[in-house]
């Protein structure tokens, strides 16, 4: 009985939407119309077709991989060496903090700035260093729009990831250390041995963290090219969001927001599965 | 109410998602939008108005339009609710579709309000616009009532004039001995001459789509004429896109790519860095509307020796095109009565107020921008640029709106992503025609088992063909 009044606010904030929003998936209607006609399975058939779609999920997929490959390593490094001496580095770990508690919206049009082609540092520095050739359109180039928002985010939210796995650190028993140190453990097999195998939890929080962080991008996106040059920067959130509000196609925004949410899901069970196996282990 | 708290639940639901990997720029969930509809804190009738003047010289500009209109009116107040114009884009759908729209709301032309009439979600008011003789609509300057009338009813007021031109730079120009364009041939010339290695002929800042598809707009006017366009455009119409026009005007503004007359990367060029461009003499041209007028001139955010070097002139005429090749391109911001307004004559007389002549010159002398008021502008309120662009809109046999406002939203989305994909050359003229007349034939599907109307344009008679 205790849970009830969280089970009626999860119920009423939650699963209703959530539920509804499947519903309503199935029709065709305008924000500005009541009415609504019935669709059936017509939005996810059309959706299936959709090559804006296929677009989304690649880049959606991009994002995932690229996130996981840039931030937890580097999230990694940064926090075993500022852990080791932590201390001495407190203004170390605000700065690497500092990018995440400036807004989105800064942080797109600064880096917006930076990529600028015309008269952009990043062009600019090319071209001083001599390296013409290395010049490009960045935002406005279809294939490589993706990758420098993704750097962008990298560059954002790495600090946060090492602030979590620093914690994750501290929580490890400074005995065990020591005992390998008097094995004579290497600095490489201590991390292997003991380091890495007592993270493996909060690695994996982290990973999904970072993986459903990945499946629901949007500010950063919006802000630096609104999913463009023609669409190669979209991904489904962005996507959703243009087709409700720009395109005022309702029931089919919908359904890409069903599509996200069973997405979101599929990784939230593997991330559980993981755990659990974990636990069973332990 | 059960579509009202469907579509509440809808937004909430989209919303929701969207509010966890954050908002959109400034609009933190966006969902969260509550007016109160008519709702009088005491004697007085209070109504909402919702606009995009949200920046300085409009806001103060409106809101002393209102204060003046509150002392002649002790009865009504008015309470203004400025947004940013992207945001409003979002908001003013999702406070709509929640049923409890403002009362007074800022609107597009076109298609754009089409849309919101025909859900019913505006006051026609046809009838008081034709009272004693028609005295208010012969207020309204030129034919611009014509895109706010659909089905023979009017649906609101045109406002602001805004119209696009080529902006150059006339020492540029001088340097290189070029004269203003009058047609395509002289205009592709003049970009051949005035390339140079510092500097671009033209400025294009295409990362928020609109402003490609503007020369591809104007070309496809200049090519067929409005009323080709018109009807094609008409999502209850055949949408046949049959004429090679189509294809031939986009191939036009591929060729003008291909003959390498914009800056470097235009789709990752914003606009406000294209205009940096063309005020730092690093593009001899701009195309661009007349809300670019207030940066450029003295005070601008232009510096202080470009403020008298720069000048316009009209889209060129197109040679062997069936339109009117005089025809400026334009769109009339407004303002509209909801349908669901618990005091709709107390509305209407603020309408009627704002298009008044009075509060026309006020908004002139402020703002500097052409208001569709007869007599609004004069040699007094108005500085020297002002009143050449008045005398131009004056003079001008017809203003075609921009595509995107005529298009329905979908179809204009598919064909301003089509206009990027071509500066990139990633796509073919065909190709972006294809997939328009899909989509187009998709809404259509869609609208007829709504049940809706056609926009209805008078043919204009001065339209050449």
């Amino acid at each position: 009985m205790l849970v009830l009044p969280a089970a009626v606010v999860f119920a009423f904030y939650i699963t209703y939407p959530l539920l509804h929003t499947i519903v309503l998936s199935a029709y065709s209607w305008s924000a500005l119309n009541p009415v609504r006609t019935w669709q059936g399975m017509g939005n996810y058939v059309e959706l299936y077709h959709d090559p804006v779609l296929r677009v989304a999920l690649i880049n959606n997929g991009l994002w995932i991989v690229l996130s996981l490959v840039l931030q937890l390593p580097l999230a990694m490094l940064l926090a075993l060496g500022i852990g080791s001496a932590l201390r001495r580095h407190r203004m170390l770990r605000t700065l690497f903090f500092s990018p995440l508690i400036v807004p989105a919206v800064a942080v797109g049009l600064i880096w917006q700035l930076f990529y600028e082609p015309n008269f952009g540092a990043l062009n600019a520095l090319f071209e001083a260093i001599g390296l013409d050739g290395w010049t490009a359109g960045w935002l406005g180039d279809p294939k490589l729009a993706t990758l420098c928002i993704i750097i962008v985010s990298s560059w954002r939210y790495t600090g946060f990831h090492m602030m979590i796995l620093l914690a994750g650190l501290q929580a490890i028993p400074d005995d065990i250390y020591e005992a390998a140190r008097i094995d004579g453990a290497s600095a490489w097999r201590t991390f292997w041995h003991i380091t890495l195998p007592l993270m493996k939890r909060i690695v994996l929080v982290d990973a999904l963290l970072i993986t459903v962080g990945s499946v629901k991008i949007f500010d950063l996106i919006w802000v630096m090219t609104e999913g463009g040059p023609n669409r190669a920067s979209e991904v489904l959130a962005t996507y959703m969001y243009r087709t409700a509000f720009s395109d005022d196609r309702m029931g089919y925004a919908a359904a890409i927001a069903t599509v996200m949410l069973v997405l979101t899901l599929i990784a939230t069970v593997i991330y559980v599965r993981l755990t659990g196996q974990e636990e069973a282990e332990a | 109410m059960r579509h009202l708290t469907v579509a509440l639940w809808a937004s909430a639901a989209i919303l929701a998602t969207v509010a966890l990997g954050g908002c959109p720029s400034g609009q933190p969930g966006g969902g969260a939008v509550t007016p109160t509809t008519g709702e009088s804190a005491g004697p007085a009738v209070e109504l909402q108005m919702w606009t995009i003047w949200s920046a300085e010289p409009r806001k103060s500009a409106l809101d002393q339009i209102v204060a003046n209109f509150e002392a002649a009116h002790p009865g009504i107040r008015i309470n203004v609710v400025p947004t940013e114009p992207d945001a409003y884009k979002s908001r003013i759908r999702v406070v709509t579709g929640s049923g409890s729209p403002p009362d007074i709301f800022f609107v597009w032309s076109g298609e754009w309000l089409h849309n919101f009439v025909r859900g019913d979600n505006v006051l026609p008011i046809t009838a008081e616009l034709d009272a004693n003789n028609s005295e208010w609509r012969d207020r309204v300057m030129g034919d611009a009532l014509k895109w706010y009338t659909f089905d023979g009813e009017t649906y609101g007021i045109p406002f602001l004039r805004q119209c696009t031109f080529f902006f150059y730079n006339t020492q540029l120009f001088e340097r290189d001995n070029v004269q203003p364009p009058a047609t395509w041939n002289e205009f592709l010339a003049a970009c051949d001459t005035l390339k140079r290695p510092d500097v671009a002929p033209i400025a294009l800042g295409n990362s928020v789509k609109w402003p490609a598809h503007h020369y591809v707009s104007c070309l496809w006017q200049r090519l067929m004429g409005q009323d080709q366009l018109v009807s094609d455009f008409d999502p209850l119409g055949p949408g046949a896109y049959d004429d090679p026009g189509y294809v031939k005007g986009l191939q036009m503004f591929r060729d003008l790519v291909e003959r390498g007359v914009f800056n470097r990367a235009p789709n990752g060029t914003t606009r406000e860095n294209a205009r940096a461009l063309f005020y730092t003499a690093s593009a001899a041209m701009f195309y661009t509307g007349t809300w670019d007028l207030n940066a450029l001139r003295e005070g601008g955010e232009a510096p202080e020796d470009f403020w008298d070097t720069w000048d316009w002139f009209n889209f060129p005429a197109v040679e062997g095109g069936r339109g009117d090749q005089q025809a400026l391109h334009g769109g009339a911001d407004g303002y509209v009565i909801s349908s669901k307004t618990a005091h709709p004559e107390e509305a209407i007389t603020f309408l009627k107020y704002l298009n008044s002549v009075e509060a026309a010159q006020l908004f002139v002398e402020q703002c500097k921008e052409l208001v569709l008021v007869n007599g609004a502008v004069t040699e007094q309120n108005a500085d020297e640029h002002l009143l050449r662009y008045a005398r131009q809109v004056e003079a001008a046999p017809t203003i075609v709106p921009w595509a995107d406002t005529l298009l329905e939203r979908s179809v204009a989305e598919v064909l301003l992503d089509g206009c990027q994909a071509l500066v990139e050359g990633s796509i073919t003229p065909e190709q972006i025609m294809d997939n328009m007349r899909a989509r187009q034939a998709n809404v259509k599907r869609h609208l007829q088992e709504l049940g809706g109307s056609s926009m209805e344009v008078e043919t204009p008679e001065n339209e050449a063909g």
